[in-house]
């Protein structure tokens, strides 16, 4: 069964990589542009995934995280960012992954494929 | 009691921490010292403003408030500034604003006013006592004064060293270096900002061109261009990942570490290179263990980088020696190499973000050392020997309790 990933960033250029590296590995990708996109796209319907950045307008990473950990416990979130010292933030302990953003995907892409096998 | 006193403004001199938290120490100690006085300041000289700032001041609850600033001919500061020694100043009634011919606003809910001329190797600024009534020094009480004074000084001096460097012939501008200061933390958040507003463009370029790459056929010239492409992108990457280091707001994981361990580490990384130039690596290990509370793998960045400048010096062969040893209550450890030592017109920038005189250095390496080992409540200091070579030295604080270190 082919597994659903929700990709959650604001920069269009990221959401449209992350989607076609994503499929190419055989899944399917959901996109959504901004936090409050994200809860509405999870509304629709489960998702085995969630890759979220964190620096966002409006509703941030960690706000999005912990009403997702709240409404969805099992639901396993992994937090992309561009900043390292996130990684001590307590909000994000509660993430299952974090990966710090690079043009090179093969950590994220790991990443995806050990939490997606527990699944 | 006053020797003690003297003591506590000299241990003040080497300890780290800011310079205004110290001045207020010294402020305190002051006042308490000179009892029968209703206020202690300290006035530094802002060498880009042209006036005199208030820095520490300590004082009576109900006293009246301090000046803010002196323009560089008002106050008393700046008569002592003149004839460079011990000023006594008494109102000659309530509402004097002036004093030997300069504006004092100093003198408002005060009679008398002491100040104290503070210099190192440039005039620093003053150390005022001002009391509400008339009240004169004894002779030997204004050769206490003095004494205190040239230790506020030294405060002063070696907090503006950081770090420290000998071997540097010349004044230093004591102004100039605390203004350096600024411009570095100014510049950490900007990169801060940067960094994070340009990775996530990068990291959509990157990853596109990589895709490209896939469907173009190997071998073509378009295949080679968007190989060039993610060459540059991984080159900025690394830029980042630099500059990320050196932002203040990142957090240590601090644990008992060994020193001497640390360094066997590090050294056994840089085998290949050593032998690749033709470089004699030597190290000098202290016996004894040398514990320090620290985050291990900043320690580690921190030597890496002095180690890899110092190879980067001797191209053509060399010899790089460690020592370390512990001595009243720091870690030393000192990195020495042959590589014709720094060019001394550059001493004074070598800790700045991308300062660099080789033609693919970020220069973010020194910085970050000089970060990593100044967030760790150390210091860095250079004995530098132009044409032979040059020594770095960190020093470190000894940890609190020298229990089983963590490896």
């Amino acid at each position: 069964m082919k597994k659903k990933i929700l990709v959650v960033d604001d920069e269009e250029g990221l959401r449209l990589l992350y989607k076609e590296e994503l499929e190419d590995e055989g899944n399917v990708v959901v996109l959504a542009s901004s936090g409050a996109e994200a809860l509405e796209r999870l509304g629709d319907g489960p998702v085995d995934l969630v890759l979220l950045d964190i620096k966002m307008p409006g509703m941030d990473g960690v706000e999005v995280l912990r009403r997702l950990k709240e409404r969805w416990k099992d639901l396993p979130v992994i937090l992309c960012t561009a900043y390292p010292h996130y990684k001590h933030d307590f909000g994000t302990w509660a993430s299952d992954a974090y990966v710090v953003k690079s043009s090179d995907l093969t950590e994220l892409k790991q990443t995806i494929k050990d939490i997606l096998a527990k699944r | 009691m006053d020797y003690a006193a003297i003591e506590r403004l000299s241990a003040l001199v080497a300890r780290p921490g800011p310079l205004e938290v110290k001045l207020g120490e010294a402020a305190q100690g002051l006042r308490a010292l000179f009892s029968g006085f209703d206020e202690c300041s300290i006035y530094l000289r802002d060498g880009k403003e042209n006036r005199f700032f208030l820095k520490a001041r300590d004082a009576r609850p109900k006293a009246a408030g301090g000046v803010v600033s002196y323009g560089c001919n008002e106050g008393i500061v700046s008569v002592a500034q003149r004839s460079g020694s011990l000023v006594e100043a008494f109102a000659t009634d309530a509402a004097s604003t002036h004093w030997g011919g300069v504006f004092e606003p100093g003198f408002k809910g005060f009679r008398t006013i002491y100040a104290c001329p503070l210099k190192g190797d440039a005039f620093y600024g003053a150390i005022y006592l001002k009391c509400v009534k008339r009240a004169a020094l004894t002779v030997a009480k204004k050769a206490l004064l003095s004494t205190a004074a040239k230790e506020v000084s030294n405060i002063i001096t070696v907090d503006a060293l950081l770090p420290g460097i000998r071997g540097y012939g010349g004044g230093r501008d004591v102004e100039r270096r605390l203004v350096d200061v600024e411009k570095l933390m100014a510049l950490g958040d900007m990169a801060a900002s940067l960094v994070h507003e340009v990775r996530n463009p990068v990291v959509s370029i990157g990853g596109l061109a990589a895709r490209l790459k896939k469907r173009l056929p190997a071998g073509s010239p378009q295949h080679k261009y968007v190989d060039m492409m993610l060459a540059e992108i991984r080159r900025i990457e690394k830029i980042f990942d630099g500059a990320v280091r050196f932002l203040k707001d990142s957090i240590l994981e601090v644990r008992p570490v060994d020193i001497n361990d640390i360094i066997d580490d590090t050294m056994a990384l840089f085998e290949e290179d050593f032998a690749e130039r033709g470089i004699k690596a030597e190290k000098r290990l202290s016996r004894e263990k040398l514990i320090v509370d620290a985050d291990r793998e900043q320690i580690k960045i921190a030597f890496d980088n002095i180690i890899a400048n110092a190879i980067q010096s001797m191209d053509k062969g060399g010899t790089l020696i460690i020592a370390t040893e512990s001595r009243d209550g720091w870690i030393i450890a000192g990195i020495t190499d042959t590589g014709g030592g720094i060019d001394p017109r550059h001493l004074g920038a070598i800790f700045n973000p991308f300062f660099t005189t080789k033609e693919h250095g970020t220069g973010l390496g020194l910085p970050i050392t000089n970060s990593i080992v100044m967030r760790h409540s150390g210091r860095i200091e250079i004995d530098n020997a132009p044409g032979k070579g040059v020594t770095f030295l960190v020093k470190l604080p000894c940890a609190a309790f020298k229990e089983k270190a963590v490896s």
